[in-house]
C-alpha cells in the first residue's frame, strides 16, 4: 500500500478472511458441481463406469 | 486454399503486424507517462486503435484483401526504415517497451507462491486459449447473425459496406468487426478470428495492473488483481467468443486507469500531463463509441471518478487546475508532435462517429436499429426495441441482477444466461475485499464510486434480458482491485491467516479456470468431431451446440462456386453459410407464406439461385411450412436435403 494509506492492524483482516471463506462456501452451492461440467464430461466420455458410480450426486445437482 | 496463397497470406499479415507495431510505437511516445505499466497498456490500446483505423480505411476504399492490406504495410514499414527519425525512435521504443531486464526484475519482486500460481495459470490459460481457438469454429449467437456475418460479407467483398440481410443489427457499430476482419483476411480463413479479442482481454489485465499501482498498490498486490480479473468466467469465455464486448471493458478500464493516474498527479501538483491523458481518454472513449453506444451510459461513471473529492481539493479548484495545465501542455508538450496527435484525432472521430453517422443519414436514426425512450417517450421509434432511460427500467434490471447474484441458477456459460459470470473469485472474496477496501482504503472510495454509478446508468437503460450481464464484464475488476488491496494485508496476518488466504484465492482461480476449459457448454464428443475434421472443414454449421443440422446439409449439398439463397429471420444465424473460407456466396430471398410454389421460384431465379436454405428456429415456422407443401406439391420446388430446397 502507499505510505499515506494507515496501516491496517494484521488482527483487523482476521474476520474478513474468515467471511471470504464463508461467502466462497455460500457460492460453491451448486456452482461446484456445474463448475466440474468438462470434468465430468471427461470422466463419462472415457471412463464410463467412474462416472455411473457418480450418477446419483449428479441427479442431486441437477434436480 | 494453395499453399502458396496461404503463405503469402501469413507473410503478409507478419507484413502488417510489424507495421501496426511500428506505428503504434511511434504513436505512444508523446503520451508517456513515467508508469510502465500505464505506458504498456497504452501501447496496447494504440495497437488495436491504429489496426482497426488502417483496416476501417483500406476497407472502406475496397481494398480489403490480404495483397492490398500486406502493400500498404509494406509501404508504411518501409517509410519508417527509411526515415531515421522515425527508425531510430521505433527502435529505441521497441527496447523500452520489451526491456526483458524490466520485466524479470518485476517478476522476482513477486512472493514464490505468487509467482508459481501464475506460471500455472498463464501457461494453462495459454494453452486453453490457443486450443479453443484452433479446434472450435465460432459458435456464440450474436457472433453468428451479424458480428461475423459482417465480416464474412465484407472479406468476400474486399470492402467494408452494407448488403442485403434481413438481420438488420449488421447496422450497428462495427469497429470489432473491422479488427476481426484483420485476424480472417490475410488467411482468408475463420481458423484464427476467434483471437479477435485477445488484445482486448490483455488491455484489461494491464489496465486492472495500471488502476492497482495508480491506487498505491505494491506490484504483487497488482498481479494479485489482474489475475482475479482475467480469470474471471465472463471475461475469459469473451475473449475468445467473438464478440465485442471485451473492447468496451477495455476501454472503459483504461480510461479509469487514466483518469486515477490524472486525480493522482492532480493532487500532488507536480508534473501532470492532463493533455496526454485527456486525448487517450477522448480515443479509447470514440473506439469504444463506434464499438457499442453503451460506453456512453459508463462514461457517467468516469465524470465522477475525475470530479470525486478525496484528494483534498474542491470541485472547482480540481477542474481549474486540470483545464489549465491541459492548455498549457497542449501548447508546450506536444508541439513537435501535434501533427501525430491530430492525426489520431482524426482517427478517432472516424471510427468513433462514422457508424452512427452513416444510419442517421441513412435511417434517421443513429442508433438504427435500436430506438430510444425517456421514461415512457419514445425520442427515437423503430420497433425494435432498444434503449429506455427509465426508473422502472433501473428497477427491474436490479431485480434481475439480484436473481442472478451468486450464480445459483446453472452453469455459467458463455452467452452468461441467467448469470452474473463474475464466478469464484469475485464473488467468494471480491465482494468481501472491495467492502474492506472502501472501509479502509481511502483512495478506493471513488474508484468504487465510479464503477457503481457506470453500473447503475447501465441499468438505467440495459434491455432487461438473461443475457445482459455481458455488457457488465468490466465490473468485477472493481472487486478484484479490491483483492489487491485485501491481500497484502491478509498475508501479514500471520501464518494461519496467511495460509487460508492463499488457499482460498489459489482454490477460487483454480475452479475459474476448471470452468472455462471447454467452455462449460461444448461436450467432449463435439470436441472429438471437430478434431476429426481438418482445419479447413471447421466450418461453424459442423460444430452442433446452437447452430441446427441443416446447416450441413447446404455445406454436403451446395458446391461452393454455386450462388446460395437463403432465408432466416432478424435474428437467424447466416455466418455459418458462408463456410469457414468464407467461399460461399449468399443471397438473401424474401418470400411470404402466402406466395405461390412458382413465386418463390421465380424470386430464387432472379437472385441468381437455384438453392434456397431454411432451419427451423431461424426461419419462421409458417415459411418452411411453406417451401414443404411447394416441395410436396413438386411443381416448382424439391427437397434437396433437410433444410435445403432447390427449383425444378
Amino acid at each position: 500500500m502507499s505510505p499515506d494509506e494507515p496501516a491496517t492492524p494484521a488482527s483487523g483482516v482476521r474476520p474478513w478472511v474468515a467471511v471470504m471463506a464463508l461467502t466462497t462456501l455460500w457460492y460453491a452451492w451448486p456452482q461446484f458441481f456445474y463448475s466440474l461440467f468438462f470434468g465430468y464430461d471427461l470422466l463419462r466420455t472415457f471412463l464410463p463406469q467412474w462416472a455411473e458410480r457418480l450418477q446419483p450426486l449428479v441427479d442431486l445437482v441437477v434436480r | 486454399m494453395t499453399g502458396i496463397s496461404l503463405s503469402l497470406g501469413f507473410l503478409g499479415w507478419l507484413v502488417s503486424l510489424a507495421f501496426t507495431i511500428a506505428l503504434s510505437l511511434l504513436a505512444a511516445r508523446p503520451f508517456r507517462t513515467g508508469r510502465r505499466s500505464l505506458d504498456l497498456a497504452v501501447f496496447v490500446f494504440l495497437w488495436i486503435f491504429l489496426t482497426t483505423l488502417i483496416t476501417f480505411l483500406v476497407g472502406l476504399a475496397g481494398g480489403l484483401k490480404a495483397g492490398t492490406l500486406g502493400l500498404v504495410s509494406l509501404a508504411g514499414v518501409a517509410s519508417i526504415a527509411v526515415h531515421p527519425a522515425w527508425r531510430r525512435a521505433v527502435l529505441a521504443a521497441g527496447r523500452d517497451f520489451a526491456s526483458w531486464r524490466a520485466v524479470q526484475a518485476w517478476w522476482r519482486s513477486l512472493p514464490l507462491w505468487l509467482r508459481r500460481g501464475s506460471l500455472a495459470f498463464l501457461v494453462i490459460a495459454g494453452v486453453r486459449a490457443a486450443f479453443l481457438i484452433w479446434a472450435l469454429p465460432p459458435f456464440i449467437w450474436d457472433s453468428l447473425t451479424y458480428h461475423l456475418t459482417n465480416v464474412a460479407q465484407w472479406v468476400q467483398d474486399g470492402r467494408i459496406g452494407l448488403f442485403l440481410t434481413p438481420i438488420d443489427r449488421i447496422y450497428t457499430p462495427a469497429n470489432y468487426e473491422v479488427l476481426a476482419s484483420w485476424f480472417a483476411v490475410f488467411l482468408h480463413h475463420d481458423v484464427v478470428v476467434e483471437a479477435a479479442a485477445l488484445p482486448a482481454y490483455l488491455l484489461i489485465g494491464l489496465s486492472v495492473y495500471a488502476i492497482g499501482r495508480g491506487l498505491g498498490l505494491s506490484a504483487d498486490a497488482g498481479w494479485i488483481g489482474v489475475i482475479a480479473h482475467v480469470s474471471t468466467p465472463a471475461v475469459v469465455y469473451a475473449a475468445t467468443g467473438t464478440k465485442n464486448d471485451p473492447f468496451v471493458a477495455a476501454a472503459y478500464l483504461l480510461m479509469v486507469a487514466l483518469a486515477l493516474d490524472l486525480r493522482r498527479r492532480v493532487a500532488a501538483g507536480g508534473e501532470a500531463r492532463p493533455a496526454g491523458h485527456f486525448l487517450l481518454m477522448g480515443l479509447a472513449f470514440l473506439y469504444a463509441l463506434g464499438t457499442k453506444s453503451y460506453v456512453l451510459h459508463l462514461a457517467v461513471g468516469l465524470i465522477v471518478l475525475v470530479a470525486a473529492g478525496g484528494d483534498g481539493l474542491s470541485l472547482r479548484e480540481r477542474f481549474r487546475r486540470l483545464f489549465a495545465r491541459a492548455r498549457a501542455d497542449w501548447r508546450q508538450g506536444f508541439e513537435e508532435h501535434r501533427w501525430l496527435l491530430s492525426l489520431l484525432w482524426a482517427g478517432g472521430l472516424c471510427l468513433g462517429l462514422y457508424w452512427n453517422l452513416r444510419n442517421w443519414v441513412l435511417t434517421g436514426n443513429p442508433f438504427y436499429p435500436y430506438g430510444v425512450s425517456v421514461a415512457d417517450r419514445a425520442i427515437l421509434d423503430t420497433g425494435l426495441g432498444g434503449f429506455h432511460f427509465d426508473v422502472q427500467n433501473l428497477l427491474a434490471n436490479l431485480q434481475v441482477l439480484a436473481a442472478k447474484f451468486g450464480d445459483k441458477s446453472g452453469r455459467i456459460v458463455p452467452d452468461l444466461p441467467g448469470t452474473t459470470g463474475w464466478g469464484w473469485v469475485a464473488h467468494g472474496m471480491g465482494w468481501p475485499a472491495a467492502v474492506w477496501a472502501c472501509v479502509h482504503v481511502r483512495k478506493f472510495r471513488p474508484v468504487a464510486a465510479a464503477f457503481g454509478v457506470s453500473l447503475l446508468t447501465l441499468l438505467l437503460s440495459s434491455p432487461t434480458s438473461p443475457w445482459n450481464m455481458r455488457y457488465v464484464a468490466w465490473f468485477p475488476a472493481v472487486l478484484a482491485v479490491g483483492l489487491g488491496a485485501f491481500m497484502p494485508h491478509a498475508l501479514e496476518a500471520g501464518d494461519l491467516v496467511r495460509r487460508v488466504a492463499i488457499t482460498l484465492f489459489a482454490f477460487c482461480v483454480a475452479m475459474n479456470t476448471l470452468m472455462v476449459l471447454g467452455y462449460n457448454l461444448i461436450p467432449i464428443r463435439e470436441f472429438q468431431r471437430m478434431l476429426a475434421l481438418p482445419v479447413s472443414q471447421r466450418h461453424a454449421g459442423m460444430l452442433h451446440v446452437q447452430v441446427p443440422m441443416e446447416y450441413e446439409s447446404a455445406y454436403q449439398f451446395v458446391p461452393p462456386q454455386a450462388r446460395l439463397g437463403y432465408n432466416v429471420d432478424s435474428n437467424g444465424f447466416v455466418y455459418p453459410l458462408y463456410r469457414a473460407d468464407f467461399s460461399q456466396r449468399l443471397v438473401y430471398v424474401p418470400f411470404t407464406p402466402r406466395e405461390s410454389c412458382e413465386s418463390i421460384a421465380q424470386a430464387m431465379r432472379s437472385r441468381g439461385t437455384r438453392y434456397l436454405f431454411v432451419a427451423p428456429v431461424h426461419t419462421d415456422d409458417l415459411n418452411i411450412a411453406r417451401l414443404r407443401e411447394c416441395a410436396a406439391d413438386g411443381s416448382a420446388l424439391r427437397e434437396r436435403a433437410i433444410g435445403l430446397y432447390v427449383t425444378r
